[in-house]
């Protein structure tokens, strides 16, 4: 099997390093699929096995949560074994996971989906996260924001492709005596594992001495952006992974909140139907796609605490506008309000990579970014829960619908002024920290 | 052939995305005519 080792994957010269963001993309954009899961919700109520939404929302929590815990668990082994046998690895654990599912729809077994798509398929994504990640940052040292950004923002892409796929092939497979869950599932599986594979046999990792042409690494180039590396057991120990850690918690939580809501909000605060609050929800999905790179490839110019400072202020600030824009009455503004929003709630998943880079070097880099996704798995639980918790209480209590969110977004600046001291507070990893020789990636 | 390789890996993830916000988009259709007669008033 050693076509699949990292030594396999090394590119030969004239090798376009333009091929690996379509790699990465192909594998991001097919795992991306989780966040559109719910379209499976109803249908899988209705196959006959007597289950219910609540019983059926396990499998996409189960599946959120293993794809932070395989990430922190499986990051050494991924930057040990490349990117080619962690994209497999992935590809036959996401797949492989919708396959055991199918079968789960067939005999009517929740436990085989919990299992299929929940646990197999949760690690299938955190292993496909963080696969392309420390590979993008060599292959593109100039730009490694834009680089990261591309891959994230296929992540982002897969739930614009994932739902209306899975509902049209439900339509294709449906019969008089089926729902078509099974068949959908099968053909899910067969199409993500061709763009896999695809993706998984065209990445390859930079040699050694490679570099852009006519790029040359500064001897030091900014305060904030080391030379040095640091590796992922010791990134651990130091207090700019808990600031990062609680930046990207923080950023995730509040938008989270908001797209998670998005079309409930937008029907209880203006009083639109559930048309036009879906559309809502599908034009906030684009913004989160485009913010993961116009955001990220923004850091590489101006810096990625810098960037972090304006998701933090910026963001805070428009979280505050949004009760004036029901106040007025005016839909438009808050569209534009919540799309800038989850731009920047897009944006902070694909920057933190660079963060990370620009903090501890590149030799770990994809295992450092897998422990700090626990962020994520925590900010999954936070986000939609406060957002849901408040406003339900803030109802119950007779508050108006059209004002029940309010106090929900003044919290969530709150979270974001949070955010934004730890940003403040990452200063660069002290020397102790640093490998001492050059490592081997 | 460089630039034939490079043709296809773009082209194998553009078309899928391209198709997703299409998708998203024509999803979209109902906020934008209800969003835009709100503006016009």
């Amino acid at each position: 099997m050693s076509f699949l080792s990292r030594e396999a994957t090394v590119a030969k010269p004239g090798f376009s390093r333009w091929l690996v963001p379509p790699a990465a993309i192909a594998v991001h954009m097919c795992i991306g699929e989780v966040y559109g899961f719910n379209v499976f919700n109803v249908p899988l109520t209705q196959v006959g096995a007597g289950w219910t939404i609540p019983q059926v929302g396990w499998i996409y929590s189960i599946a959120l949560f293993m794809l932070g815990m395989s990430a922190a668990v499986f990051g050494k082994w991924v930057e040990r074994s490349g990117p080619r046998k962690a994209m497999l690895a992935s590809c036959a654990c996401f797949c492989g996971g919708l396959l055991i599912s199918a079968i789960g729809v067939k005999f009517k077994m929740l436990w085989m989906l919990y299992l299929g798509y929940g646990f197999t398929g949760g690690i299938g994504l955190g292993l496909g996260y963080i696969s392309p990640v420390s590979t993008l940052m060599k292959w593109f040292p100039d730009r490694p924001g834009m680089a990261t950004g591309m891959a994230i923002m296929g992540f982002g892409g897969g739930a614009l492709i994932g739902a209306p796929l899975g509902v049209k092939l439900m339509d294709h497979f449906k019969t008089a005596t089926s729902l078509g869950v099974e068949e959908t599932f099968i053909a899910m599986a067969c199409l993500y594992a061709v763009s896999m594979l695809f993706g998984a046999f065209t990445v390859r990792v930079p040699a050694e001495d490679w570099k852009p042409e006519g790029w040359e690494p500064k001897a030091h180039i900014k305060p904030m952006v080391t030379n040095a590396n640091v590796s992922v057991d010791a990134a651990w120990r130091t207090p700019q992974f808990w600031f990062l850690w609680i930046v990207l918690c923080m950023n995730v939580s509040a938008g989270i909140g908001i797209l998670g809501q998005a079309s409930k909000m937008s029907q209880d605060m203006f009083g639109v139907s559930v048309a036009v609050g879906g559309g809502f929800a599908g034009l906030l999905s684009i913004f989160n796609m485009g913010g993961r790179f116009v955001w990220s490839s923004v850091s590489d110019i101006v810096g990625r605490k810098t960037v972090y400072c304006i998701y933090f202020i910026l963001g805070a600030a428009l979280y505050c506008l949004i009760p004036y824009t029901q106040n007025i009455g005016s839909r438009t503004l808050f569209v534009v309000v919540t799309a800038i929003i989850i731009s920047m709630y897009g944006g902070g998943f694909s920057t933190i990579p660079a963060y990370l880079k620009d903090m501890f070097g590149t030799y770990q880099v994809g295992a450092i970014h897998g422990r700090l996704i626990t962020a994520w798995s925590i900010a999954a639980l936070l986000g939609p829960s406060l957002v849901n918790y408040i406003s339900t209480a803030k109802i119950e209590a007779g508050v108006p619908k059209t004002e029940a969110y309010n106090s929900t977004m003044y919290l969530m600046a709150g979270l974001l002024a949070v955010g934004l001291i730890a940003n403040l507070l990452v200063r660069p990893v002290h020397a102790r920290y640093h490998l001492k020789e050059h490592p081997a990636a | 052939m460089k630039h034939l390789r490079l043709f296809i890996a773009w082209t194998w993830i553009i078309v899928p995305l391209g198709w997703g916000v299409f998708q998203s988009v024509q999803k979209s259709m109902p906020l934008f005519e209800a969003v835009l007669p709100a503006k016009g008033k």
